[in-house]
């Protein structure tokens, strides 16, 4: 089986956003369009998560969600401010196949077990935001402004215990940097769990995908390289072609 | 040629629904015993915990009409996912009986050889395809799959389909009225909604 290949599109509310370090995200398009395009390229699966949702205190928008399945021919997980099991139902029985969970459950873990034992282990993905902060790595919170002092293999191994079928692991500093991905993290962690794991920010190339896959990641989460054309960042969509992506792994 | 989905919040039975009349069909979700027993192709998706979802299916009230339709009447059922395996007689997920229409047990994805394996299964795999099979399903496309259990036949010829992910697993079924899918169809771009298509249309002919 082929490694995932995820384009991650950030929300505020109805609006694509795309920033870099989880900072200065600026206004990018219409996600329902860039949607649509990733739909006809065919890829694998994709990742809408509202990044302003937790910050406001709501959920990402469910009338959104419901249009995206109806428009789709390819799964898609959703997160944003989601954080009982009821908010869980609904992005699911509007056509998610499975939902991102962060910052609610950092503070109530209990939440991966309740919704895994409804919804199935495949249907609860948990991503882990994390960043060097003097010197240490810590986990963060809250679209990656608040730090906690979780260990991030620690915390996966929790996440898995309790019943999630997948992490998203992603490192803030290389998020929208186009340096590669985390490739140590990946390993370190990856090695210590039997879910998969899912390697998010930092893909330049191709050549990055492979290199994370190697390390040990099932799937990779990939924005700016999908998004935008360097060297000037020209909002343009793309996606690798199947002969492209099956000739990494050759 | 009108399809039945029985109105079991088990997955998102809207989005089903529109695809299934953009391939033009006529669909109707069914709330009542009466609406299932007059169905003439029923779809049955699903995807969750095995024994939530059986809590839900008792609850829902369509149990008799859905039994009655299935093994009195004969008449066809195409499961998806766990809608498949909730089909089985019984489940390692929650170790509940299921709906006992094949002769069968839900059980977990395990290999003895590859105790790292990831679990769950989640992407797109090849689907090996028995040769002549009873759909005339022959392709070699991937599908999108995302489950920690598998649906284990005890009657081979049961089996339509395999699929390999540590194990050698049930992709697809097909014992008289009755034909399932492991993977997704309705999320495998355009040769899932063909696949879909092609099921549906075999049942019609």
């Amino acid at each position: 089986m082929l490694p995932r290949i995820i384009p991650i599109l950030l929300l505020k509310s109805r609006g694509l956003f795309k920033g870099k370090n989880f900072q200065n995200h600026k206004y990018v398009g219409d996600p329902i369009n860039a949607v649509k395009i990733f739909n006809e390229k065919r890829a694998n699966e994709i990742m809408l998560l509202d990044i302003s949702a937790g910050l406001e205190n709501r959920i990402l928008d469910i009338d959104f969600v419901q249009s995206i399945a109806d428009e789709t021919y390819m799964p898609f997980s959703v997160g944003g401010g989601l954080k009982s099991v009821s908010e869980i139902e609904k992005c699911i029985q509007h056509g998610a196949e499975k939902v991102v969970l962060n910052t609610s459950v950092i503070l109530n873990p209990a939440l991966i077990k309740e919704a895994s034992s409804i919804f199935g282990s495949q249907a609860i993905s948990v991503a882990i935001d994390y960043q060097r902060s003097w010197g240490r790595i810590k986990v963060f919170t809250n679209s990656g402004t608040k730090a906690t002092n979780l260990n991030v293999i620690d915390w996966a191994q929790n996440v898995e215990d309790l019943g999630a079928g997948e992490i998203i692991l992603n490192n803030i500093d290389n998020e929208g940097s186009y340096l590669g991905f985390d490739c140590g993290m990946v390993e370190k962690t990856s090695s210590k769990i039997n879910i998969p794991l899912v390697a998010g920010c930092g893909a330049g190339s191709l050549a990055d995908i492979r290199d994370v896959v190697n390390a040990g990641a099932s799937a990779v989460g990939i924005g700016s390289m999908f998004i935008f054309r360097r060297p000037h960042n020209a909002v343009l969509i793309s996606y690798p072609d199947v002969n492209e992506i099956e000739s990494l792994f050759n | 040629m009108k399809i039945t989905i029985p109105n079991i919040q088990l997955s998102n039975l809207r989005s089903i629904k529109y695809k299934l009349e953009q391939l033009g069909y006529e669909v109707i979700i069914a709330d009542s015993e009466k609406q299932i027993k007059e169905a003439s192709l029923i779809v049955f998706p699903g995807v969750g915990y095995f024994s939530a979802a059986m809590a839900k299916i008792r609850e829902s009230n369509l149990l008799d009409g859905l039994n009655e339709y299935v093994h009195g009447y004969k008449k066809p059922i195409i499961g998806i996912c766990l809608g498949m395996q909730l089909f089985s007689s019984f489940s390692e997920e929650g170790n509940v009986g299921g709906l006992n229409w094949i002769d069968g047990t839900t059980k977990k994805i395990f290999s003895e050889d590859n105790l790292k394996l990831k679990i769950p299964h989640i992407g797109w795999s090849k689907v090996l395809w028995v040769p002549q099979n009873s759909l005339g399903l022959n392709t070699d496309d991937t599908f999108y799959f995302t489950h920690s259990y598998h649906l284990h036949c005890n009657n081979k010829s049961d089996v339509i389909a395999w699929c390999n992910y540590g194990i050698t697993f049930t992709a697809a079924i097909f014992h008289e009225n009755i034909a399932g899918f492991q993977f997704h169809p309705e999320k495998s771009h355009i040769e899932g909604i063909k696949l879909l298509k092609s099921t549906i249309d075999f049942f019609c002919k």
